[in-house]
């Protein structure tokens, strides 16, 4: 389905900037029809700049994004753009995602209007019912303001407007990180349900390792630009360190977090500083390496 | 303006009086209201609020956006949007600290009870030095030379980990990450060595690990014998630093309850509803929604529409009465 190989991302660290740091180093990652892979990592990890990348909204430094067999580099912008309507984004900050001077309605029906072949002679009146019915907002709501409704009601809009065109692939980015529990049971819910509906394949980044565990068919996990252990139950049997780290149920009381002080070496396991396992061999970097059930990059995991 | 009133419920004396002579308590909270008259309808952000918090304990108050539980936080402090009208009395070392001046105030706040903000990356000046705005609090009193407030912001930027100290003292709140900046946060708010801190959502869209060294952090001010109160909804870093558990909702306090027994079996239905919407207890929402709070909601309990056991007798709103051991409930279905 979407598909991205070797994906690697130099940022412009301007002149006086290190232009040696990667936001994401060749990372390998498939997402099929239908299913639901759950990016987990910690901020600055990379992991939205990775979601970003598969929906070609940031150019990959190297590496190539392939959707339904088809090379997105490739592609003359015309193309490209023909295609757009089947990804979409869901952000993090639904306060950011509207534009403020636009009433809710308009911002969710935006996707018709550029893609209004997508419309199939259906009235956008007919449309806007459909989509704010199905997120469960009220009608009145719609005709409103962004800065008008709650966090959560906003995220509804956004998620509206995401499933207008019946997408094949979204990007959810930590859509319930600002939210109460309680909106974000009710936002997951709506997004399993509408998956369901559409049929869609789904990148959901993460940092609530528990989210992750109940939502992705498959789980990977980021760590300073690269996936460092990806497949099916690694939330339950977790190989590489860090994964065991973030899973462990004593988590929080375990005391301090990483070490911010502490600068990463150079060539080596990104994880090594901070590893109680490490050895010499880990002063180079370990390659991504098949188990049968799941991939791990670790030297100590045989 | 303000009044006095005794206003304990009627089912009995008040639990908080009972236990007065084995626990002090140092910030009473009685009958609090905080209301918002707008043109159309009067916002009860708080609505008759009774709460003791006693000394050198953790509590945190949970409750989703819009329940009033900062509104409450800033209220303690004497801090209170131009419109609003306030009634009820907050009790402090006993003197109502309604009832004090501005200037009055100014000898409580900051150096006897302390607020770390929500979002701590607005909560800095940007264009002034992290060190100097975390020695602030001490600028005021007497005695502290500016050498003496710059060796103690270097000791508490080692104790809460702004590694290294020195440097980070020099820097400019923009170089910092979200966890370290609200360690700084915490830095400040414990500089002038106060007794009571209370901290708006400490852990609001923070990750994993920055969650550890956060609580790493008020776990250190609590072993100071500080008294918190932390306003957060954030169930896991509640079950992991407090010893008692407040319920807000819709601007009324809901259950008061134990730490272990809140998580093991919550008194209110609201509460066990928020306890099922955690991922790991099965992701249930808490059916229908918050009732809007421009007036519409005008007697009974508050939580009445989204109850499952909702019943008649709910029409009328219950008083929150003392159930298991200290825990309180305001629920008609308790018994």
């Amino acid at each position: 389905m979407i598909e991205g190989r070797g994906l690697t991302k130099y940022f412009d660290a301007g002149f006086l900037g290190d232009p040696s740091a990667a936001a994401v180093d060749s990372v390998d990652i498939h997402i099929g029809p239908g299913e639901t892979l759950a990016l987990v990592g910690e901020s600055g990890c990379g992991k939205s700049t990775l979601g970003r990348m598969l929906l070609y909204l940031i150019h990959p430094t190297r590496g190539d994004v392939l959707f339904e067999g088809k090379n997105l580099a490739k592609m003359r912008g015309s193309e490209l753009r023909a295609l757009r309507w089947k990804f979409q984004i869901v952000s993090q900050h639904p306060d950011n995602a509207l534009n403020p001077r636009w009433t809710v309605a308009r911002s969710i029906l935006e996707p018709f209007r550029i893609h209004s072949k997508r419309l199939n002679g259906r009235g956008m009146n007919g449309e806007l019912e459909r989509l704010i019915d199905l997120v469960g907002l009220e009608p009145e709501q719609a005709a409103r303001y962004p800065h008008q409704l709650s966090g959560g009601e906003l995220q509804r809009a956004v998620i509206a407007r995401a499933i207008a065109l019946d997408p094949a692939f979204i990007v959810c980015d930590e859509p319930t990180s600002m939210l109460d529990v309680s909106i974000q049971a009710s936002i997951i819910r709506l997004l399993q349900e509408r998956q369901k509906a559409i049929g869609c394949a789904c990148l959901f980044i993460t940092h609530d390792i528990q989210l992750a565990r109940i939502l992705g068919d498959r789980v990977a996990v980021m760590l300073g630009g690269r996936i460092v252990e990806e497949g099916e139950k690694i939330l339950d049997h977790p190989l590489h360190p860090f994964t065991q780290r973030i899973v462990s149920p004593h988590g929080i009381s375990q005391g301090n977090g990483l070490p911010e002080d502490c600068k990463i070496i150079p060539g080596a396991c990104t994880y090594l500083p901070f590893c109680p396992r490490g050895t010499g061999r880990c002063h180079t970097l370990p390659e991504i390496q098949d188990y049968g059930d799941r991939r791990v990059s670790c030297h100590m995991v045989a | 303006m303000y009044y006095n009133i005794c206003n304990y419920h009627k089912t009995g004396p008040c639990r908080y009086r009972d236990r007065k002579g084995t626990m002090s308590i140092i910030i009473e909270v009685n009958q609090l209201s905080v209301h918002f008259p707008l043109s159309t309808a009067t916002v009860k952000a708080v609505d008759g609020v009774d709460l003791a918090v006693e000394e050198r304990e953790t509590l945190a108050i949970i409750g989703e956006s819009g329940s009033g539980k900062s509104v409450l936080g800033t209220a303690i402090l004497g801090l209170f949007p131009p419109t609003c009208t306030v009634s009820g009395t907050i009790t402090y070392e006993g003197k109502d600290l309604l009832c004090l001046s501005e200037e009055q105030l100014r000898s409580v706040r900051g150096l006897q009870i302390a607020w770390i903000p929500q979002n701590p990356a607005s909560a800095l000046n940007p264009s002034m030095r992290t060190g100097l705005q975390v020695g602030e609090p001490l600028s005021r009193q007497a005695g502290w030379t500016r050498e003496r407030i710059h060796e103690r912001v270097l000791e508490l930027f080692a104790k809460f980990r702004v590694l290294p100290p020195e440097e980070r003292s020099q820097a400019y709140p923009d170089s910092y990450s979200g966890g370290m900046l609200q360690r700084s946060l915490v830095a400040m708010g414990t500089s002038a060595s106060p007794k009571v801190i209370i901290a708006d959502e400490p852990t609001k869209g923070v990750d994993t690990l920055n969650k550890e060294s956060i609580a790493t952090a008020f776990r250190e001010v609590r072993n100071q014998g500080i008294t918190l109160v932390v306003i957060t909804h954030d169930l896991d870093f509640a079950r992991e630093l407090a010893d008692r558990v407040v319920v807000m909702y819709n601007g009324a306090v809901l259950e008061i309850s134990d730490k272990e027994r809140f998580f093991e079996r919550p008194l209110h239905p609201y509460s066990a509803g928020l306890l099922r919407s955690l991922p790991e207890n099965g992701l249930v929402p808490i059916p229908g929604r918050a009732t809007a709070r421009d007036g519409a909601f005008t007697s009974g309990c508050r939580f009445r529409s989204r109850c499952p056991g909702a019943g008649e007798r709910c029409a009328e709103e219950p008083p929150l009465i003392r159930a298991r051991h200290d825990d309180a409930v305001r629920c008609w279905n308790y018994d």
